[in-house]
């Protein structure tokens, strides 16, 4: 350097001690020696660690999204529709069958199909024994004349309790029920039928001789047994069972007990000869809040808050003129506990992948039974109504923080959220699937933001 | 402060070093000529990733880290950030240094804090060939006017290259403080060689005017 007085310079300025107030060395200490798992930070930190840290970390993000989506694609149909009748999609009915309402009995036949799914089998099952109480409650109805009682009675069974036993252990189940409900026995031997069209008409008359009996008698506890049956067994239409959906249809035959059943008795009736489709809709779990959270270290951190939770849901079922439809919204409070692991930690943005647990309390909560019979809406509130008062979920989810400032920010979750199912319990929403989207989002609150 | 002391134990055929981190001895006046075995065996306890060792050594240049620092950014809290990258990178590479003598620790590591350093201000989307207030730069360009700095202070002299446009204080300290060439400086820093020497004439011209006028104006604004 040819001045000399930058020489000079540099000499008295090399001696200078700069004061400043900060203890750097606390911070390099933070990061050099890291409080929560007792170790240094890695000595080698190649970029290919790096590349696996960021991979996993969106493959738990990716995880997180189609778990989501096919937790929703299970929970909805992307129709948003059932066809309820056999529960099965639907079926193109048959011309020599159409005019005569044998649709039901054709809906029916992918039911019948003996032994060919486990599910169809639980239905079995299900149906014989619900079939012992509609003999039971058949016969009071009508004992009084015992031939013309248990003719009534045959008719009234569905046809799915007359097919061939599906194995030896059914067959003997079978038979002990029998013999337990006396002049019943002829009605539930083994059918030998196995023509499908004979089998169909036979169905189709039962259900005409069931819809006589219930039009005749309109008694809640026959209405309610015919319907729990005859839903179970899937012989009417809009009311066997469904394989995915949050409302339970037991509702419906819940709602038999109250004073609207006479129509649901014009709907189950005016539908047998119907075409219907069923429609669920399970809203997704909304929870707005606030949250407070602690950085544990610069990637891990704690979060808990305070969250108003809405669930609701809905199910539709029958035809154009005849259905019947449930609502129900539950309003809850919740407390949730959550470890997140941060794997983009800007001044502005923070990307997250986080899980933990949450305990929500109904604060409010109400259940709508709605009825269309030939174009009349009736409608009434169901006070039997108690929502599962408190319920306990699991979580994941991905998220991503926006931050005004080092504490304050404002952040969104969308992830899948577990409910635990309590038996007492008549809450719908959670009876088939607990697992559904969610998302959570509001405020939060950065106690210790580690930067 | 902190002080290595040197306990020296003989064996029959071979001198065992081992440092013991006192923290009430004060460090030596002059930290940056620790005797060869000492700051060899301070490598040795760096390797291990000693807690007390990585505080030692940090002790023993903190004074001359924060002043480099402090050169190329004024504000404590970016100074902080360098400082933690800085060691964070040292504590990472601590495998790769290689010893070759006194004071080749001092080097390696001021070379990754001016490395930091000038990485911090890319992040901070400074630009180094910045343009200057006219009115920043003498008329006339006489070479042969030196400014007396002998009564000026240090703390003051320092205050003033803090001062300087950040693209002319950049290229100000490496010419005068790294001793880097206008070669180098333009390789470091990503401008033309033509460019970091207009830069370094135009800061040097700058802090002529300061400290003269410091000194005509009786200490000016830097109330000494």
């Amino acid at each position: 350097m040819d001045d000399k007085w930058l020489n000079k310079l540099r000499e008295k300025v090399n001696d200078h001690d700069p004061q400043y107030k900060d203890d750097f060395w606390e911070s390099i200490e933070e990061r050099l020696f890291p409080e929560e798992d007792k170790k240094p930070v890695p000595v080698k930190k190649f970029p290919v660690a790096r590349l696996i840290s960021f991979a996993a970390s969106i493959a738990a993000c990716l995880l997180v999204m189609f778990g989501s989506y096919f937790l929703l694609k299970d929970n909805s149909s992307p129709s948003g529709k059932n066809q309820i009748a056999g529960a099965k999609k639907p079926v193109d009915i048959p011309s020599s069958l159409q005019n005569d309402g044998t649709e039901l009995a054709t809906s029916d036949q992918n039911n019948t199909q003996v032994g060919q799914t486990m599910a169809e089998l639980s239905d079995l099952e299900r149906a014989k024994k619900q079939g012992i109480a509609i003999s039971v409650n058949l016969k009071k109805q009508f004992g009084s004349n015992r031939e013309d009682a248990d003719q009534k009675i045959s008719a009234a069974i569905p046809e799915v309790l007359k097919r061939e036993p599906l194995t030896a252990a059914n067959n003997n189940m079978f038979k002990d029920d029998t013999n337990s409900a006396n002049g019943t026995q002829q009605l539930l031997k083994p059918s030998e039928e196995s023509n499908e069209i004979i089998r169909k008409e036979k169905l189709l008359e039962d259900l005409k001789i069931s819809k006589k009996l219930m039009a005749k008698s309109k008694k809640p506890n026959i209405l309610k047994v015919l319907g729990g049956t005859l839903l179970s067994a899937g012989v009417i239409p809009g009311a066997s069972s469904v394989a995915s959906g949050y409302a339970s249809f037991d509702n419906v035959a819940a709602a038999a007990d109250s004073s609207d059943s006479d129509h649901l008795t014009d709907v189950l009736v005016g539908n047998q000869n119907q075409q219907v489709n069923s429609t669920i809709r399970k809203n997704k779990a909304l929870s707005f809040g606030i949250s407070v959270n602690t950085d544990i270290s610069k990637k891990w951190s704690l979060s808990s808050g305070l969250f108003y939770t809405k669930l609701s849901s809905e199910i539709e079922a029958g035809s154009d003129e005849y259905n019947y439809s449930i609502k129900q919204v539950s309003h809850y409070i919740g407390v949730p506990v959550q470890l997140n692991y941060r794997f983009v930690n800007k001044p502005k943005v923070r990307l997250y992948v986080g899980a933990g647990g949450q305990v929500d309390v109904a604060v409010a909560s109400k259940r709508t039974n709605n009825y269309e019979v030939a174009g009349a809406n009736f409608s009434e509130g169901d006070p039997s109504y108690k929502p599962q008062r408190l319920r306990f979920s699991l979580a994941a989810a991905p998220g991503i923080e926006y931050r005004f400032n080092k504490n304050l920010g404002l952040y969104a979750e969308p992830g899948v959220r577990y409910f635990f199912r309590q038996n007492n319990s008549n809450e719908a929403d959670t009876e088939r699937n607990p697992a559904s989207f969610s998302l959570r989002t509001g405020m939060r609150y950065t106690i210790n933001a580690k930067d | 402060m902190n002080l290595a002391t040197c306990n020296i134990n003989f064996t029959k055929n071979d001198l065992n070093l081992s440092l013991e981190y006192d923290d009430e001895k004060p460090i030596p006046p002059n930290p940056l000529k620790v005797v060869v075995s000492e700051e060899q065996e301070l490598v040795n306890d760096l390797l291990k990733k000693d807690k007390n060792a990585w505080k030692y050594f940090y002790n023993l240049y903190a004074k001359d880290l924060i002043r480099i620092c402090g050169r190329y950014v004024s504000d404590g809290e970016q100074i902080n950030d360098i400082l933690q990258e800085g060691f964070v990178k040292m504590f990472q590479s601590i495998e790769k240094f290689e010893y070759r003598g006194d004071g080749s620790l001092s080097a390696w590591m001021r070379r990754i804090i001016i490395n930091e350093a000038l990485g911090y201000l890319r992040t901070l989307n400074k630009n180094i060939e910045e343009s200057v207030d006219p009115q920043e730069i003498p008329d006339k360009e006489d070479e042969s006017d030196e400014p007396e700095i002998q009564d000026v202070p240090q703390s003051v002299l320092y205050l003033m290259i803090q001062e300087l446009p950040v693209g002319y204080r950049t290229v100000f300290n490496l010419y005068v403080f790294e001793n880097m060439s206008h070669k180098e400086i333009a390789k470091r820093l990503g401008i033309a060689e033509a460019s970091s020497a207009s830069q370094f004439h135009r800061a040097k011209k700058i802090l002529a005017k300061k400290i003269t006028g410091y000194k005509q104006s009786n200490k000016g604004h830097y109330g000494r």
